[in-house]
């Protein structure tokens, strides 16, 4: 009997694992999801509890239309989140774009000083944007490139991490290949559009999700390289939100609810890249 | 000459490690050319030099009569066959085949028929939709064969093509190459460090050690008259054995073993010297009682058609290919025969060959 309740057991313990895992995770997400449901003065005097309130409609309405919060000079949502998104891919596709020929350049060529200028490229983990901060701003503010596309992502572009990470999937690619292909005829432009680019399209597609929320999640930058509120990010939205408790009333459920609003664009990219995500962070295609 | 002509060719690489000392070779026009020896021997690195993947350190390369040391691997109008098939895993069977032709500009339609052309011929028109990782392996060596053919190459090289496939099929695809290679008549150089592939295929086999060719010729005159002793050991399964011993004041050969053996091929030996003696297994048969050899059986192995009787030989050990009858068993000890016409010595110091 206890040979056969024993796996049953098993399993159940370890759903039960599992499930209390999750709900951890879950836990401050659920927490926002109920506290946007209620008004700014239920949250003020902790009516909050695990349960909805009453007025999850009319919070998203003030969010979405800005009606109620217009008054704190906040930008329009949805154009922050505009903004947001457009950040994020250019961020996402600047640094793929770059990363990927420089990752082809130091692997398959011999060049003078080769190693030199791949250790060059690493160097440049050493400097991410916080610590390069006031040069970078003055450059960007000499090149009039505040409140703009351009300001906002060129200084977050130049990526050694995904170079590095490239430059591993090329030297995963079988050397016979490379053989094949200059048998093949196929110049090297050829040989990298043809057969480099296709073969890493999931390490590709992991480090668009990954680099798309690390320009999504850019706060400090974009903060600095714009001026006006209407080039705001939303993250700098739910940092101007959440600022209101030094003002006045904090507005909570404004601010819980702009943060889930913030969620979805990049929950969609890692839902619509999943399979191939998981694919490439576990598996290089042979 | 129309064939492959290496002029001094050698390859060191950085480090000083040389991988191929000065070679001079002529690959035979429209036959298979093996390159056989053990890895490390130098016959990967020749074959990549023919290829241009290598660049070799001194000497030239001509195929069919031009010169091109100097010329890069997409125009030595070559094509190569490689190890791990080294398909485009994201192409289909047909766009692999077609890969080489579209980089050279033919048109779609001569694409069409080349490629189904050599569908056809490696029994494959069923796959060309497919991916590489839908292909066994040997349907995957097919489509890496039918990406060399669709060239129309004045040279196929092969670089160990079967060493990724099992026993059986390799013996299927060893066929299916080389009656293909005989309907085309390419010149073909094919690169392996399996003995048997070697001498199955081979018009023409090269025997190669350290980064020098030991030996070439048709393989079975190589089989019959290795020039060494690496040459008798490397070729044949099982390998020759080899027994060490001095000639005697008597002209007998008078193995370290105990045995002696008489030398008739090899009437001129000095007494005295020494000499290591090779005896093919197929050299040594069960005789008449009153032969004047024994040996005693350890062990026998079950081929099928024959057997390997593994013999205690004085005190060395030795294989003979035996025919399943008589009924024998470990322990007896028979009389055995040495085919003197087949015996074959070595120089002890240098390894080659007395004759």
């Amino acid at each position: 009997m206890a040979n056969i309740a024993a796996p049953a057991l098993r399993r159940a313990l370890s759903n039960l694992l599992l499930a209390v895992a999750a709900a951890v995770l879950i836990l401050p997400v659920w927490f926002a999801l109920v506290a946007s449901s209620y008004n700014g003065a239920d949250f003020l005097a902790g009516h909050v509890g695990l349960w909805f309130g009453k007025h999850g409609l009319a919070t998203y309405q003030a969010v979405i239309t800005g009606h109620g919060i217009v008054a704190m000079a906040l930008p329009n949502i949805g154009r922050a989140l505009v903004t947001s998104t457009i950040m994020a891919l250019l961020i996402t596709i600047g640094k793929i774009a770059i990363s990927l020929p420089s990752a082809f350049a130091v692997t398959y060529f011999r060049f003078p000083l080769r190693g030199f200028w791949f250790a060059l490229i690493f160097v440049t983990l050493l400097l991410p944007i916080e610590v390069r901060i006031v040069p970078t701003f003055q450059v960007a503010a000499n090149f009039h490139m505040l409140n703009s596309f351009t300001g906002l992502t060129l200084p977050l572009i130049a990526s050694a991490t995904a170079t590095f990470l490239f430059r591993q999937t090329f030297l995963s690619i079988p050397e016979e290949l490379t053989e094949a292909a200059r048998l093949d005829g196929a110049s090297p432009m050829r040989f990298f559009i043809d057969i480099i680019i296709p073969m890493s399209r999931t390490s590709i597609a992991a480090l668009t999700v990954i680099l798309f929320i690390y320009g999504w999640n850019q706060y400090l930058w974009p903060l600095l390289v714009t001026t006006k509120t209407s080039w705001s990010t939303i993250v700098m939205v739910i940092g101007r939100l959440s600022q209101t408790a030094a003002e006045g009333d904090p507005v909570w459920n404004y601010t819980m609810a702009t943060a889930l609003l913030a969620l979805v664009p990049p929950v969609f990219v890692v839902v619509a890249m999943q399979r191939l995500f998981v694919r490439g962070l576990t598996e290089m295609e042979k | 000459m129309a064939g492959i002509e290496l002029g001094n060719v050698s390859k060191v690489y950085q480090g000083s490690v040389t991988a191929l000392k000065p070679t001079t070779l002529t690959i035979p026009e429209g036959g298979l050319t093996v390159l056989v020896g053990p890895s490390g021997c130098g016959k990967s690195t020749l074959l990549r030099i023919i290829a241009g993947l290598e660049e070799p350190s001194s000497g030239s390369v001509t195929i069919a009569g031009r010169d091109v040391t100097k010329v890069e691997p997409a125009d030595r109008d070559i094509a190569m066959v490689f190890q791990n098939y080294a398909l485009y895993p994201h192409m289909s069977v047909y766009d692999n085949m077609a890969y080489g032709l579209k980089n050279r500009g033919t048109s779609g339609a001569d694409i069409a028929l080349r490629v189904n052309e050599a569908a056809r011929m490696l029994g494959i028109e069923a796959l060309l939709q497919r991916k590489p990782r839908a292909l066994s392996g040997g349907q995957r060596q097919r489509v890496a064969m039918g990406r060399a053919i669709v060239r129309r190459p004045k040279a196929f090289l092969f670089d160990e093509p079967l060493s990724n496939l099992d026993a059986k099929l390799r013996g299927e695809m060893r066929v299916e190459i080389r009656t293909l290679q005989q309907r085309l008549g390419v010149t073909s150089v094919y690169v392996t460090h399996d003995q048997l592939e070697a001498m199955t295929m081979a018009d023409h086999l090269v025997v190669m050690r350290d980064g020098v060719i030991v030996q070439q010729g048709p393989p079975g005159r190589v089989y019959d008259e290795p020039d060494n002793v690496f040459v008798a050991g490397f070729l044949g399964a099982p390998p020759i054995n080899l027994l060490a011993g001095s000639v005697g004041e008597d002209g007998r050969l008078h193995l370290d073993c105990g045995p002696q053996v008489d030398l008739p091929a090899f009437p001129k030996l000095q007494p005295g010297r020494k000499v290591t003696l090779g005896v093919r297994a197929e050299a040594i048969s069960i005789a008449a009682p009153a032969a004047n050899q024994q040996a005693t059986i350890e062990l026998i192995e079950e081929l099928g058609p024959n057997r390997l009787l593994h013999m205690r030989f004085g005190t060395a050990k030795i294989i003979c290919v035996a025919p399943r009858e008589p009924a024998l068993r470990p322990g007896e000890t028979i009389p055995i025969q040495l085919d003197t016409a087949a015996l074959k010595l070595f120089d002890p110091e240098t390894g080659s060959a007395c004759r």
